[in-house]
């Protein structure tokens, strides 16, 4: 009967401190797994997974950080499982300031309206994803912690079980791909009221 | 005696931006980026533009819709993980 118990407010402490994070979980596993179906089962998995240690955690810790490293650890055994060598990142990097260089050559820096604002309303949520799914593996776990909950970098290297001089060249030379892919896309849509709408194109409302 | 200040250049301060924006450098570090930044317009021109594409890209991306029935599947998946 007091196993029962237990086992109750165990429980109950649990729920409480996950559902909270439904949104920050599923957005983290979205970017990781690429595919909404995916991102689902991993949470779930990680949801599973994490009660069964939840023993091990220590009340009064960070639950969010916890809970996140389970996720990440889980997707990348999941990964490994299917492929031997890993991803390895493009050297062909984008320089520092990639898409601001390039606003200011095509003279956009030059009217009232905000460069970043110009650049963002002919890119859709949806091609913003896509951008950080292309990036390679070591970049996007990490721009997903960063871009989803906006955690400091130490907090992302505790997850990570990495130092922080990784996480901030990872997200340094992340930044640099997404702006490259980003500028890609800003290519392929004209501006709004110029063409009809096209496949994944003018996106003039976000 | 006056405290000698120690201005970033163009290059070093640029070389701050992720960090300075992200939060990340000592208040020493952030008072010599800002000094820097009081004085170069076009040092200026490229931080704001960082600063308003990550705000805009982290305000999109932290409203990705969840499935509204997500925490029913978590809840119901722990249940039956006792069963």
């Amino acid at each position: 009967m007091n196993d029962a118990v237990t086992t109750l407010a165990t429980k109950q402490e649990y729920e409480r401190l996950l559902k909270p994070l439904m949104r920050i979980a599923f957005g983290v596993a979205l970017h990781l797994t690429r595919n909404r179906d995916d991102a689902e089962d991993l949470v779930q998995e990680t949801a599973i997974q994490a009660y069964r240690a939840f023993h091990t955690f220590q009340p009064g810790t960070h639950f969010k950080a916890w809970f996140l490293r389970i996720l990440t650890n889980l997707f990348l055994n999941k990964v490994r499982k299917k492929q031997r060598e890993p991803e390895v990142a493009s050297l062909d990097e984008a320089p520092d300031l990639f898409l601001y260089t390039q606003v200011t050559l095509n003279g956009w820096t030059k009217g009232n309206e905000d460069p970043a604002k110009q650049i963002l309303e002919r890119v859709g949520t949806e091609q913003m994803v896509a951008a950080i799914a292309a990036l390679p593996e070591e970049f996007r776990i990490v721009a997903a912690l960063y871009f989803v909950e906006e955690l400091p970098y130490q907090e992302i290297a505790d997850i990570l079980d990495c130092p922080l001089g990784t996480v901030r060249s990872r997200l340094h030379r992340g930044r640099k791909l997404l702006q490259r892919t980003l500028w890609e896309l800003v290519q392929e849509t004209p501006p709004c009221g110029t063409a009809p709408q096209s496949k994944g194109g003018n996106r003039c409302s976000p | 005696m006056l405290p000698i200040i120690n201005l970033y250049t163009c290059k070093e301060t640029i070389a701050r931006l992720d960090d300075y924006l992200d939060r990340e450098l000592s208040p020493e570090e952030v008072r010599r980026v800002e000094r820097h930044l009081k004085i170069c317009h076009q040092c200026t021109r490229k931080f704001g533009f960082e600063k308003e594409l990550l705000a805009q890209m982290r305000e999109r991306l932290g409203r990705l819709e969840t499935p509204p029935d997500l925490w029913d599947r978590v809840t119901q998946a722990l249940a039956e993980t006792e069963e």
